[in-house]
């Protein structure tokens, strides 16, 4: 317990590398606590390696863009599956119409995306004139926030609820176009499917990532090693 | 849900010695023993009374002033916080130890022990019941006892004994019943009078109406003593949810040389229980029992353990450690011919002897507050906050707009989850394999009513499967109703890159009027997204979109 540690707020990412490795053992002891540094939420799987910093930063909006059907569900489920697998819980707010993609989060899915599903919540269908309520009343309690954006949000109200993810910590990920500038725009095109052995196997999804101040990417997702489900 | 292992586990035995503030006063010969007798407490109101004085319209609660008006005659007596745990441990405590050695006092005059060990030596709860009135008779004091499935309801069932019939057994299975005949207001038991009060003004009069009401409700007006107060009600147990708690939250302070003050120890005693209860909530736990533990240089040891129906606190805990020295010391005096304890004096009293180590032990641990989440990993406090959060939402969106998912076994997408509002039990987990289900990947997004589609072959006529499983031709367009606009309805149709399946699902084989076929494919449309078509009684609808 009292490791004598205190956690500080690391200027560079090598400090905090060297912080982390430093904790490490004692983290494995204590579990709990976020340390004050932990800026970064990381993600796993191939998704983890294409973005900036491996992760998506805290207290930020992350937008996630395709057509139905391109995977964009996919993507935004492997940033749930980074906040359950870190002990916080992920949300999923679904919207009436559910915006483009319709029908509602297969469970089935979301496991397969690594989603610890006793730590993930589905909110909806919420209206439209509810939405900025609910996800800002998420955005105060849990980890991930993944909402489907409704037709039209309020500016002032866009403006509140990224005042409250930069204090809370939270990240909303978007589902569809955001309403907001985002800190990290993914857009998804997943059209090439291999069908083997009378069945869908995988599909290759590339995604173009675009953080704010860096050069627009085009990665080639390597296809998710399945788990035994 | 309790089954009969369950409640056996959780059976309770409640002894109460009533009006113990004055029982205890008269036993020391600091209160008559037939006049009408008040106690006052420190605040100047009546904490106690006895039988007599009762009688004569003296209750708890009233100021010294309006007491001595309305019976002149009574005696009105300071209360002895010292002189209650003393006594009760004295007269009480050790002669039922040779009963259980699972004793846990919540306060002088009342502890609760586990039915399941003293029931083995004298067969029923009833005579385990009647030897403690019999034990305790000989000690000089009265006593009544309750048995029932949980600490609350043995409580109240120990409140409802008379002088005629002073132990009362509620029979496995009436713990419900009986609970729910008691009115609020008995919520004032465990601590809970605020809640009881509002309860009570909203016209819920009974733990019977307020069991009916359902807990989200409760939880989200009233708060986590609402919740409480509601769980208490159903009968649920306050079941500690960390059982075995690990040893490093015990915390020990050993005393070099060794402290001969009763002060010294207790004081040393406050830091300990800070220290212990630091340790808890950062685990996010509370204690409900704690163990006290006192070795002397003379080689002797003392341990008590000690109850609270909510949680310890560092002031109550430091209460009950003081309490504790102080019974044993007089004990030891008394016994041993030790002069080692005076009696009013508290703080200048010698631990004869020396007390070399004080140790507390957690013995029974509860989440701090609030829903009991289960524990699940990193961030402690992740847990609390997000279902404070999912209790609002379900207020303001209704309980079944906040669910989470459980995999339940199945061989469609819908099949395959089922969703529950947050806060009802999760249903079982399915598993096992379900031949013909869609082998992984899973679809991400899926429409529980199914979206009308069309799927046809290239001369434009529907595709069909026989039932032995055949298409009668290749799939070429689908086209699927998008959304509930009717002017999105039907897109003009993609055609088919590619499509796998049928998997032929016979339903319901064994019902003739009952029995369903279907058959589920995989398409793949000219735009790269895949759809799992669902075909049924020679109607095409799709079922999941591979997003």
């Amino acid at each position: 317990m009292g490791s004598g540690v205190s956690p500080r707020r690391a200027t560079s990412s090598r400090v905090e590398a060297h912080e982390r490795s430093a904790l490490a053992p004692v983290m494995g002891r204590v579990g709990p606590a976020r340390p004050a540094f932990d800026r970064i939420l990381r993600v796993t799987r191939s998704l983890g390696q294409v973005l900036p910093e491996g992760g998506v930063r805290r207290g930020g909006v992350v937008a996630v863009e395709g057509v139905p059907g391109s995977g964009v569900t996919s993507v935004a489920l492997g940033l749930a599956a980074a906040a359950t697998g870190a002990g916080e819980w992920a949300a999923w707010v679904e919207t009436p119409d559910s915006g483009d993609a319709p029908g509602t989060l297969g469970a089935r899915a979301a496991a397969e995306a690594g989603v610890v599903l006793e730590r993930l919540i589905r909110v909806g269908p919420v209206p439209s004139r509810r939405w900025a309520t609910v996800v800002a009343a998420l955005a105060e309690g849990i980890g991930v926030v993944v909402a489907e954006p409704p037709p039209r949000v309020h500016p002032r109200e866009v403006r509140r609820l990224q005042a409250l993810l930069r204090r809370s910590g939270a990240v909303l990920v978007m589902a569809g176009a955001a309403p907001m500038s985002p800190a990290l725009r993914l857009e998804v095109a997943g059209d090439r499917w291999r069908v083997e052995g009378g069945r869908l196997v995988e599909r290759a999804l590339r995604v173009t990532v675009e953080a704010r101040g860096r050069p627009v990417r085009v990665h080639e997702l390597a296809p998710a090693t399945r788990q035994a489900s | 849900m309790a089954g009969p292992e369950d409640s056996t586990a959780l059976r309770t035995v409640c002894v109460w010695c009533p009006d113990w503030p004055v029982a205890a006063l008269r036993l020391a010969g600091h209160a008559p023993a037939t006049a009408p007798v008040a106690v006052v407490g420190n605040n100047g109101r009546v904490r106690a009374v006895s039988g007599e004085a009762r009688r004569r319209g003296l209750a708890r609660g009233l100021r010294r002033r309006e007491a001595q008006a309305r019976c002149p005659d009574a005696v009105v007596v300071p209360a002895d916080p010292a002189v209650e745990v003393r006594e009760f441990e004295e007269r009480v405590v050790r002669p039922l130890e040779a009963v259980t050695p699972r004793l846990a006092v919540e306060r002088p005059g009342l502890l609760t022990f586990p039915a399941r060990g003293p029931r083995r030596w004298f067969g029923t709860d009833e005579a385990v019941g009647l030897r403690i009135v019999k034990v305790t008779r000989e000690a000089g004091v009265t006593a009544r006892v309750g048995a029932a499935d949980g600490a609350f309801a043995a409580r109240l069932a120990a409140r409802h004994t008379d002088d005629a019939g002073p132990v009362l057994v509620l029979a496995v299975g009436e713990t419900p019943g009986f609970l729910a005949s008691q009115p609020v207001a008995t919520l004032g038991e465990v601590g809970l009078d605020e809640p009881a009060g509002r309860f009570l003004r909203l016209g819920v009069r009974t733990l019977g109406d307020l069991a009916s009401l359902p807990a989200v409700s409760v939880a989200t007006r009233f708060g986590p003593d609402g919740a409480r107060a509601h769980r208490l009600a159903r009968g649920v147990h306050e079941a500690p949810a960390l059982v075995g708690p690990p040893p490093d939250l015990t915390v020990t302070t050993t005393f070099d040389p060794p402290a001969t003050r009763v002060g010294e120890v207790v004081f040393a005693g406050k830091r300990l229980a800070d220290d212990l209860l630091d340790g808890l909530s950062r685990r996010d736990a509370a204690a409900t029992e704690v163990s006290v533990v006192v070795e002397t240089e003379r080689g002797e040891r003392h341990t008590r353990r000690w109850r609270h129906p909510d949680s310890f606190t560092a002031a109550t805990l430091a209460r009950r450690i003081h309490g504790q020295l102080d019974a044993w010391l007089h004990h030891r005096a008394l016994h041993d011919g030790h002069d080692g304890h005076g009696g009013q004096d508290e703080h200048g009293d010698e631990a004869g002897g020396g007390v070399t180590l004080l140790r507390l032990v957690p013995e029974e641990l509860v989440p701090a507050r609030g829903r009991q989440l289960g524990l699940f990993g990193a961030d402690p406090h992740a847990d609390e906050r997000a279902g404070q959060v999912f209790s609002r939402l379900q207020g303001m969106l209704g309980k079944e707009a906040v669910v989470t998912p459980t995999l339940t076994g199945g061989r469609t997408p819908i099949e395959q989850a089922t969703w529950v509002p947050w806060g009802d039990p999760a249903p079982e987990r399915g598993n096992g394999a379900w031949p013909g289900s869609v082998p992984a990947p899973a679809a991400a997004r899926v429409f529980d009513s199914g979206q009308d589609a069309t799927l046809v072959d290239a001369e434009g006529q529907p595709v069909v499967v026989s039932g032995r499983g055949e298409l009668s031709a290749p799939p070429a367009r689908l086209s699927v109703a998008r959304g509930r606009n009717p002017q999105r309805d039907h897109t003009p149709g993609s055609r088919v890159r590619a499509w796998a399946g049928p998997w032929v699902h016979d339903l319901r084989w064994w019902d003739p009027a009952a029995r369903r076929r279907r058959a589920l494919f995989q398409v793949i449309t000219d735009d790269g997204a895949a759809w799992l078509v669902t075909i049924e009684g020679g109607r095409a609808a799709v079922t999941a979109l591979y997003d």
